[in-house]
């Protein structure tokens, strides 16, 4: 793992000096590397020139280029515990927490505990459902299905929530197949912290708490009851870091 | 051990963030164009100096795991 910029190895000592920054940042100053893999912004031009377009790449174990992270806007960022989370989920849960809800076990988990503005996180509900227990699947017809819905705010964008491959069941006293979720499986969403200049100035040089909030609704069956309909409060926190605005000593700085 | 370098790679991102080019009006296009060009080919190899001073290979950043690769504006901005 390796992060890679146009910058000097000079700059680059003088970044991981003062940030205690351990794993490897690659100076490419003729931006060789950043062209090579087609992210050399080619309208960045003055100081700039020769900057990349920020973004991950993952590379298989066979040098294969398998996946990439790239935001629309270089303002907004993956966070690296997202991306982790998306290559290996089991190793990307920083937080969690177990919140009561009726038939059903419930925890709430997310990718950071501290992000950024602009930072692209990843929020995850994990239900545990008891045997025999059920709770309906989206698409579902006639049933209340389960449905993560997020509050968006100023300060955070949620997105769509994705849900997993949902089974058959078929319901012998009404004779009908329908989409369900059974056992534990997860819902998984992605949330952005806001990048524009008011809400980076709210953050100022102390950072800010902020919480994206929600519900989750379904109706959960077992064999012989439908239990009614019903809705758990979720909510997840998180801080907001300052922006570090310091550049380099004025001898190595970009010019 | 992985997940802690990539909590450290979260840090990075923190304060290389959205950077100080935000209030820059000169920062270049807000819109990246990459569209899944390199998903399939094989890395283009390459080494490069390290923040120590050692030249680093694309060899060595492999793990039976794979690697990934960050891109970043500036640790200047």
């Amino acid at each position: 793992m390796a992060a890679i910029s146009y910058d000097s190895p000079a700059i680059l000592k003088d970044f991981a000096d003062r940030h205690k920054i351990e794993y490897p940042l690659l100076a490419d100053p003729q931006s060789k590397i950043i062209a090579s893999y087609g992210v050399l912004n080619p309208e960045a031009t003055g100081m700039m020139k020769g900057m990349a377009f920020p973004g991950y790449y993952y590379i298989d174990p066979n040098e294969i280029i398998r996946e990439q992270y790239f935001e629309a806007k270089y303002t907004d960022r993956f966070t690296a515990n997202n991306v982790l989370a998306k290559l290996f989920p089991e190793l990307a849960e920083e937080v969690s927490q177990k919140v009561e809800a009726p038939h059903l076990g419930l925890e709430l988990r997310q990718s950071d505990r501290a992000v950024a503005p602009g930072s692209r996180f990843n929020l995850t509900v994990q239900v545990d459902l008891p045997q025999d227990v059920h709770v309906y699947a989206p698409g579902v017809k006639g049933y209340k299905p389960i449905h993560l819905e997020l509050d968006s705010s100023p300060e955070v964008q949620a997105m769509p929530p994705s849900y997993p491959i949902s089974k058959t069941l078929y319901l012998e006293v009404i004779k009908e197949e329908v989409p369900v979720f059974e056992g534990k499986f997860r819902i998984t969403s992605e949330a952005k912290i806001g990048a524009n200049p008011d809400f980076i100035k709210l953050v100022g040089l102390n950072g800010r708490t902020v919480t994206v909030s929600g519900q989750l609704n379904y109706q959960a069956c077992d064999k012989t009851i439908c239990y009614p309909p019903t809705s758990v409060p979720v909510n997840w926190r998180l801080e907001v870091l300052p922006l570090d605005r310091q550049r380099s000593p004025e001898a190595i700085q970009h010019k | 051990m992985r997940a802690m370098a990539l909590q450290a790679l979260t840090f990075v991102l923190c304060l290389l963030g959205v950077g100080c080019g935000l209030n820059r009006s000169s920062s270049p296009s807000l819109v990246s164009p990459l569209a899944g060009s390199n998903v399939g080919q094989k890395m283009p190899p390459f080494t490069a100096r390290d923040q120590f001073g050692h030249d680093v290979s694309s060899d060595s950043l492999q793990s039976p795991n794979g690697t990934v690769l960050l891109f970043f504006r500036s640790a200047d901005w």
